[in-house]
């Protein structure tokens, strides 16, 4: 199992009311694995935002620690905090949050220009994005041009613009009707899924937890409950199914159990049959959807340019 | 990004290709044999940057964009502003080319006795100090204005201040976004003020010079509109710079917890 991108250390938070503390969070340990869609659920008031805020950097512990990809958060600077948020994360939020003065493109754009990114290639980038997640053509409205679910899949194509490693969402469909939330996280699981993303969702739905690998559940501040989901399509029970493949197709198609269709996988052949072969005793449902967004992202060269390209602004900085 | 999963993909590329050939290699040099089953880069190829190409629409940083709209959305506020320094520029311009002229009619060679002339020019002088202290006053209260102004907007978009410090805004560029606005208010009344001073000048000498029979001809200077200008200006980034130190200073939470 590879390292965790996030982790809590005995994380301790709490508000000061005049004279009075009120403890939010007390003692969190958790520790989140890249590539993990993790639901952290409960009751209004148990700290979920609060803790989100803290893993993001936004917020300070009043004791203990947050590690983003083995980086300590309490040694750095707000400055530090500013562009590891730029570089390492995406914020969505329940109240989408554009700038109301921008208009779509414009708000993708923005944490590409935080970057230092030429305007040619971060209005690619961007209107690339809107695309993605269905909005090309109204790239140039403002947000209040744009119906709710629509504003949200543009914050959602905001977050991911600069390619963080992890993606906070804080009731990302708490103001959309079913459909429109089924589809936000849709775009967010397919993220996690094809480029290897770790998503962090804080959500009252059970419909939106549904998508997730993992489930935390907390109560006044503590987790009450960390368990893995019972997701049918990814981990426990993807089903990869060889197929017959000639020599020059070189692969698996790998199908959910719904039947569709998510790519194909390069395996060892059997030169005489032309046939994939899988060698017994290998689980393939491990760990396989972190490293199949990986082999993903490698397959898509004009992506692979836009995070070199955006890798090469990060070594600049 | 990639170690993780290297040793995974590569014993599979490994059978596949030549045995030395490795996951980096193919990341960034795909193998077409791999390629062409993969449906996903035909969608790759199709959404190439050069079609989305719409010219020179960003040629102005978007913080323009930010502080013009914010402008226009709060347009009655802001024009407010806007004519406090419009007032300012315009009375500066005035009151340096009126004096000005003066002082050149008094000296040119004319009916007028060295006497009167002495006489006349000390009168101007005090005139003219008089005419520049309103000059400054208008112009220290439509600073205020801008300041008021700014507190306000730095106030209501707190919100807005949150997100950007969420998506990784710096402190320097929250600063940039206001104090654009505040200068863009001073340029644009800056402006006003230079077209309006220069018409007014133009229509006092006129005034002046049917009433006392005064060869007046009052010449706006270059100068003086520049300087005009260039005081409005100043004073804008000036005035705004203090909220904009507010609202860079901003902790991201408490500005996102605004409502």
């Amino acid at each position: 199992m590879s390292r965790p991108i996030l982790e809590t250390r005995q994380l301790w938070k709490a508000y000061k009311n005049g004279k009075a503390q009120t403890w939010v969070l007390s003692a969190i340990d958790l520790r989140i694995m890249q590539g993990e869609i993790l639901a952290i659920m409960g009751p209004s008031g148990c700290g979920k935002t609060t803790l989100l805020n803290l893993l993001g950097g936004l917020d300070r512990p009043t004791s203990g620690d947050v590690l983003i990809g083995g980086k300590t958060l309490s040694s750095m600077t707000d400055g530090e905090l500013t562009s590891l948020r730029l570089t390492e994360i995406g914020f969505v939020f329940q109240a989408y949050n554009l700038i109301p003065t921008l208009t779509a493109i414009e708000n993708v754009e923005l944490p590409l220009s935080l970057l230092r990114m030429s305007k040619r290639e971060r209005f690619a980038r961007a209107s690339w994005l809107l695309g993605l997640v269905g909005l090309a053509g109204k790239e140039d409205r403002l947000p209040s041009e744009l119906s709710g679910g629509e504003q949200q899949r543009v914050a959602v194509a905001r977050a991911v613009a600069n390619n963080p490693r992890v993606i906070l969402a804080d009731e990302p469909t708490g103001n959309l009707d079913s459909s429109n939330s089924a589809q936000i996280m849709k775009t967010l699981s397919s993220l996690n899924r094809e480029l290897g993303q770790t998503l962090v969702v804080v959500t009252h739905d059970s419909k939106v937890a549904a998508s997730a690998t993992r489930i935390v559940q907390m109560v006044d501040g503590r987790i009450a409950e960390d368990r893995c989901s019972d997701r049918k399509d990814v981990a426990t029970s993807l089903q990869v199914s060889p197929e017959r493949v000639t020599r020059q197709r070189v692969g698996v198609v790998i199908r959910m159990l719904d039947g569709s269709n998510v790519g194909e996988h390069p395996q060892p052949i059997n030169a005489e049959t032309s046939e994939v072969s899988f060698p017994r005793g290998i689980d393939y449902t491990q760990d396989l959807t972190q490293e199949w967004g990986l082999y993903l992202s490698s397959l898509r060269p004009w992506l692979q340019l836009r995070n070199h390209s955006i890798d090469e602004k990060l070594r600049q900085r | 990004m990639a170690s993780p999963s290297a040793p995974f993909l590569e014993s599979r590329v490994q059978d596949v290709n030549s045995p030395s050939e490795r996951v980096s290699d193919s990341v960034f040099r795909p193998n077409p044999r791999v390629m062409r089953v993969w449906s996903v880069p035909s969608r790759a190829e199709s959404i190439s940057p050069v079609g989305h190409q719409k010219g020179t629409r960003f040629s102005l940083p978007s913080e323009f964009w930010m502080a013009a709209r914010n402008l226009k959305r709060r347009r009655v506020r802001s024009s407010l502003t806007i004519s406090g320094i419009v007032v300012g520029v315009t009375l500066i311009v005035a009151l340096a080319s009126i004096g000005e002229g003066l002082n050149s009619a008094i000296r040119a060679p004319s009916a007028l006795t060295s006497e009167e002339a002495a006489g006349l020019g000390k009168v101007t002088d005090i005139v003219n100090m008089f005419l520049a202290g309103i000059g400054g006053i208008a112009l220290l209260i439509a600073g205020l204005g801008i300041m008021n102004t700014m507190m306000i907007s730095v106030a209501e978009r707190k919100r807005e201040i949150g997100i950007m410090k969420a998506i990784g805004a710096g402190r320097r560029r929250i600063m940039q976004v206001f104090l654009f606005e505040s200068a863009l208010q001073g340029m644009i009344g800056g402006a006003g003020g230079c077209l309006l001073g220069f018409g007014m000048t133009k229509t006092v000498g006129v005034i002046l010079s049917i009433l006392n029979n005064l060869e007046v001809d009052i010449d706006v200077s270059f100068r003086s509109l520049a300087v005009a200008f260039l005081v409005a200006l100043i004073s804008a980034v000036l005035w705004g710079a203090y909220p904009s130190w507010r609202a860079s200073s901003l902790k991201p939470v408490e500005a996102l917890r605004n409502e």
